[in-house]
């Protein structure tokens, strides 16, 4: 956890705003331009219409064979060339409107462009113009040097809607084309996301599991383990290339979330072959603190039942079994992790809560199961001050062989 | 303070807070240029440079709260736009875990562990209780965890 936190703030500090972006700031803030014009924020009012016809962020070469692309191929290259010119020659840093958007129209332009993407276009286009006057004159335009949505006091027609969403579609269309053209391979940087993919790949042809195959293993697992059916949960799975877990760190790791993000569920599956490193459940109510007294009465049975788990669900063998949990000021740690030493040193531990519950499974990433340990008393010595405001906390540790 | 001064101090600090709340540069800016003018016409008087601070976060965090809202129907998040500028991957895996966090555990979580204020510092700049704090931060760990 601390090299996570480490690596976070180094991350962090890679977010730096550049030295225009203060500038701009620094204008605005002096010409008062920081206090809102419009109440209605400007780029919800453009990302509105963008994210009801699903265009951004896909790539145009990604672009599936659909009624708008047809449409975009038949505008003249004039058109498209002129919507271009007019982007990069606007002094605004985005769009805006003259008026928010109305609840009615909001509702509408999203039913407009789903039928928009079916082939249902505006009979007219909306007009392009350069000045205030001519802009203030047809009251319903497009004012191109400050990048501005004329719209009339009243409420938007259909035809009028179908035209602003046109308009989206085609302006977006020409400038990644533009860029495409232009800057081709120069201008994209893969992203993070085109990495994993491309790494996804990669380990499919190499002999390695897909991630349809991941996620299909983590659910059989989800069953398997905690009587759970995943088809009701939040599927999220991600490629992970830096959590070393038994000596690996190639993983599929495998979230399961139910809809109130309370209860959740995680797996990694190794990626050579599929097979479970870790599973581990987290409530959002964390577990109930059990006082020494409880704990006498609670280890026997939690016992007996991860070394079932352990032989049976999970058709492990080992030769020996500890028990490892602390206690601060007479309340004890949330769970009690059992390792399970194998022949060679190595160990896997199984996790649970002192009423019984299943918490998860983890191969050890050392190979002896005392660095297991002693990892595990850095990592609680340090949760429990950490949770009290930096304050060194007296922890007592326990680790008790498990007698057959 | 000058503008300048004002916005060279305090802007990457604002900044960064911003870009993890709300994974976007415009909204980010919008909400610097607000912060700062709303520091212009209305701060109060600081005891001390950390209390000025702790001011312009408080009134950042406020207003992306404010755009979240806005939002709540048309996310509008891209979560490479944060990662981008990560170096090294490790990096990238674990800032998009604290930027996938929760709003409430998320600001906790950045607050204690990026900018390094204590519980009882951050209780009243996000103007709740020490306990709710805790819970946020012991969730923020927990998570965290599970995304990693």
């Amino acid at each position: 956890m601390r090299e996570d936190i480490k690596n976070l703030q180094d991350a962090v500090n890679t977010i730096r705003i550049t030295e225009s972006m203060e500038a701009e700031i620094i204008q605005k803030v002096k010409s008062g331009a920081g206090k809102k014009r419009h109440p209605f924020p400007r780029m919800a009012a453009v990302a509105l219409v963008i994210l009801l016809l699903g265009l951004l962020p896909v790539p145009v070469r990604a672009l599936v064979r659909s009624f708008i692309q047809a449409r975009m191929e038949e505008v003249p290259e004039e058109e498209m060339a002129s919507i271009v010119d007019e982007a990069n020659h606007s002094t605004a840093n985005a769009d805006s409107l003259s008026r928010p958007y109305t609840e009615e129209e909001k509702r509408r332009l999203k039913e407009l462009a789903s039928l928009y993407k079916k082939g249902t276009f505006p009979k007219g286009e909306l007009a392009r113009v350069d000045s205030v006057e001519e802009a203030e004159r047809l009251g319903f335009c497009f004012l191109a040097p400050s990048s501005m949505f004329y719209l009339p006091d009243r409420e938007l027609t259909d035809e009028e809607m179908l035209q602003i969403i046109d308009f989206h579609a085609k302006r977006y269309y020409a400038l990644e084309q533009y860029v495409e053209e232009n800057y081709g391979d120069e201008y994209r940087v893969q992203s993070p996301r085109e990495i994993r993919e491309q790494r996804k790949e990669e380990i499919a042809e190499n002999g390695g599991i897909t991630e349809e195959k991941a996620v299909a293993a983590a659910k059989e697992w989800l069953l398997k383990i905690y009587g759970v059916d995943g088809e009701s949960l939040e599927c999220r799975p991600l490629l992970s290339e830096y959590v070393p877990i038994a000596g690996k760190t190639l993983f599929y790791r495998v979230m399961y979330l139910d809809a109130s993000g309370q209860q959740r569920y995680s797996f990694f599956i190794d990626v050579e072959d599929g097979g479970l490193a870790s599973a581990k459940r987290y409530a959002e109510n964390g577990n109930e603190a059990f006082t020494a007294v409880e704990e006498d009465a609670c280890l026997p049975g939690l016992e007996r039942e991860a070394a079932s788990f352990a032989k049976e669900l999970l058709q492990m063998t080992y030769e020996d079994i500890y028990a490892a949990y602390y206690r601060v000021d007479e309340i004890l740690s949330p769970t009690v992790s059992f390792l399970f030493v194998r022949g060679d040193g190595g160990a896997f531990t199984l996790e649970y809560s002192w009423d019984g519950s299943f918490v998860g499974f983890e191969e050890s990433r050392f190979s002896t199961y005392q660095e297991e340990y002693e990892d595990r008393k850095a990592s609680a010595e340090w949760t429990e001050k950490m949770s009290h405001g930096g304050e060194e906390r007296d922890v007592s540790f326990f680790l008790e062989k498990v007698e057959d | 303070m000058s503008v300048e001064a004002l916005v060279k101090e305090y802007s990457n600090m604002l900044f960064r807070i911003c870009m993890v709340m709300l994974c976007n540069e415009q909204d980010a800016q919008d909400v610097l240029q607000d912060t700062f003018c709303r520091y212009l016409e209305r701060a109060p008087g600081f005891n001390d440079k950390e209390h000025e601070k702790a001011w312009l976060i408080k009134v950042a965090t406020n207003r992306c709260r404010d755009i979240h809202r806005q939002r709540r129907r048309h996310p509008w998040i891209d979560i490479d736009e944060v990662t981008a500028s990560c170096e090294m991957p490790e990096q990238s895996e674990v800032l998009e875990a604290l930027v996938r966090l929760p709003d409430k555990t998320k600001i906790v979580t950045y607050l204690h562990y990026i900018e390094g204020y204590k519980i009882s510092e951050i209780a009243p700049m996000l103007g709740i209780s020490a306990q709710a704090v805790k819970k946020r931060l012991q969730r923020g760990r927990e998570e965290l965890r599970l995304r990693l």
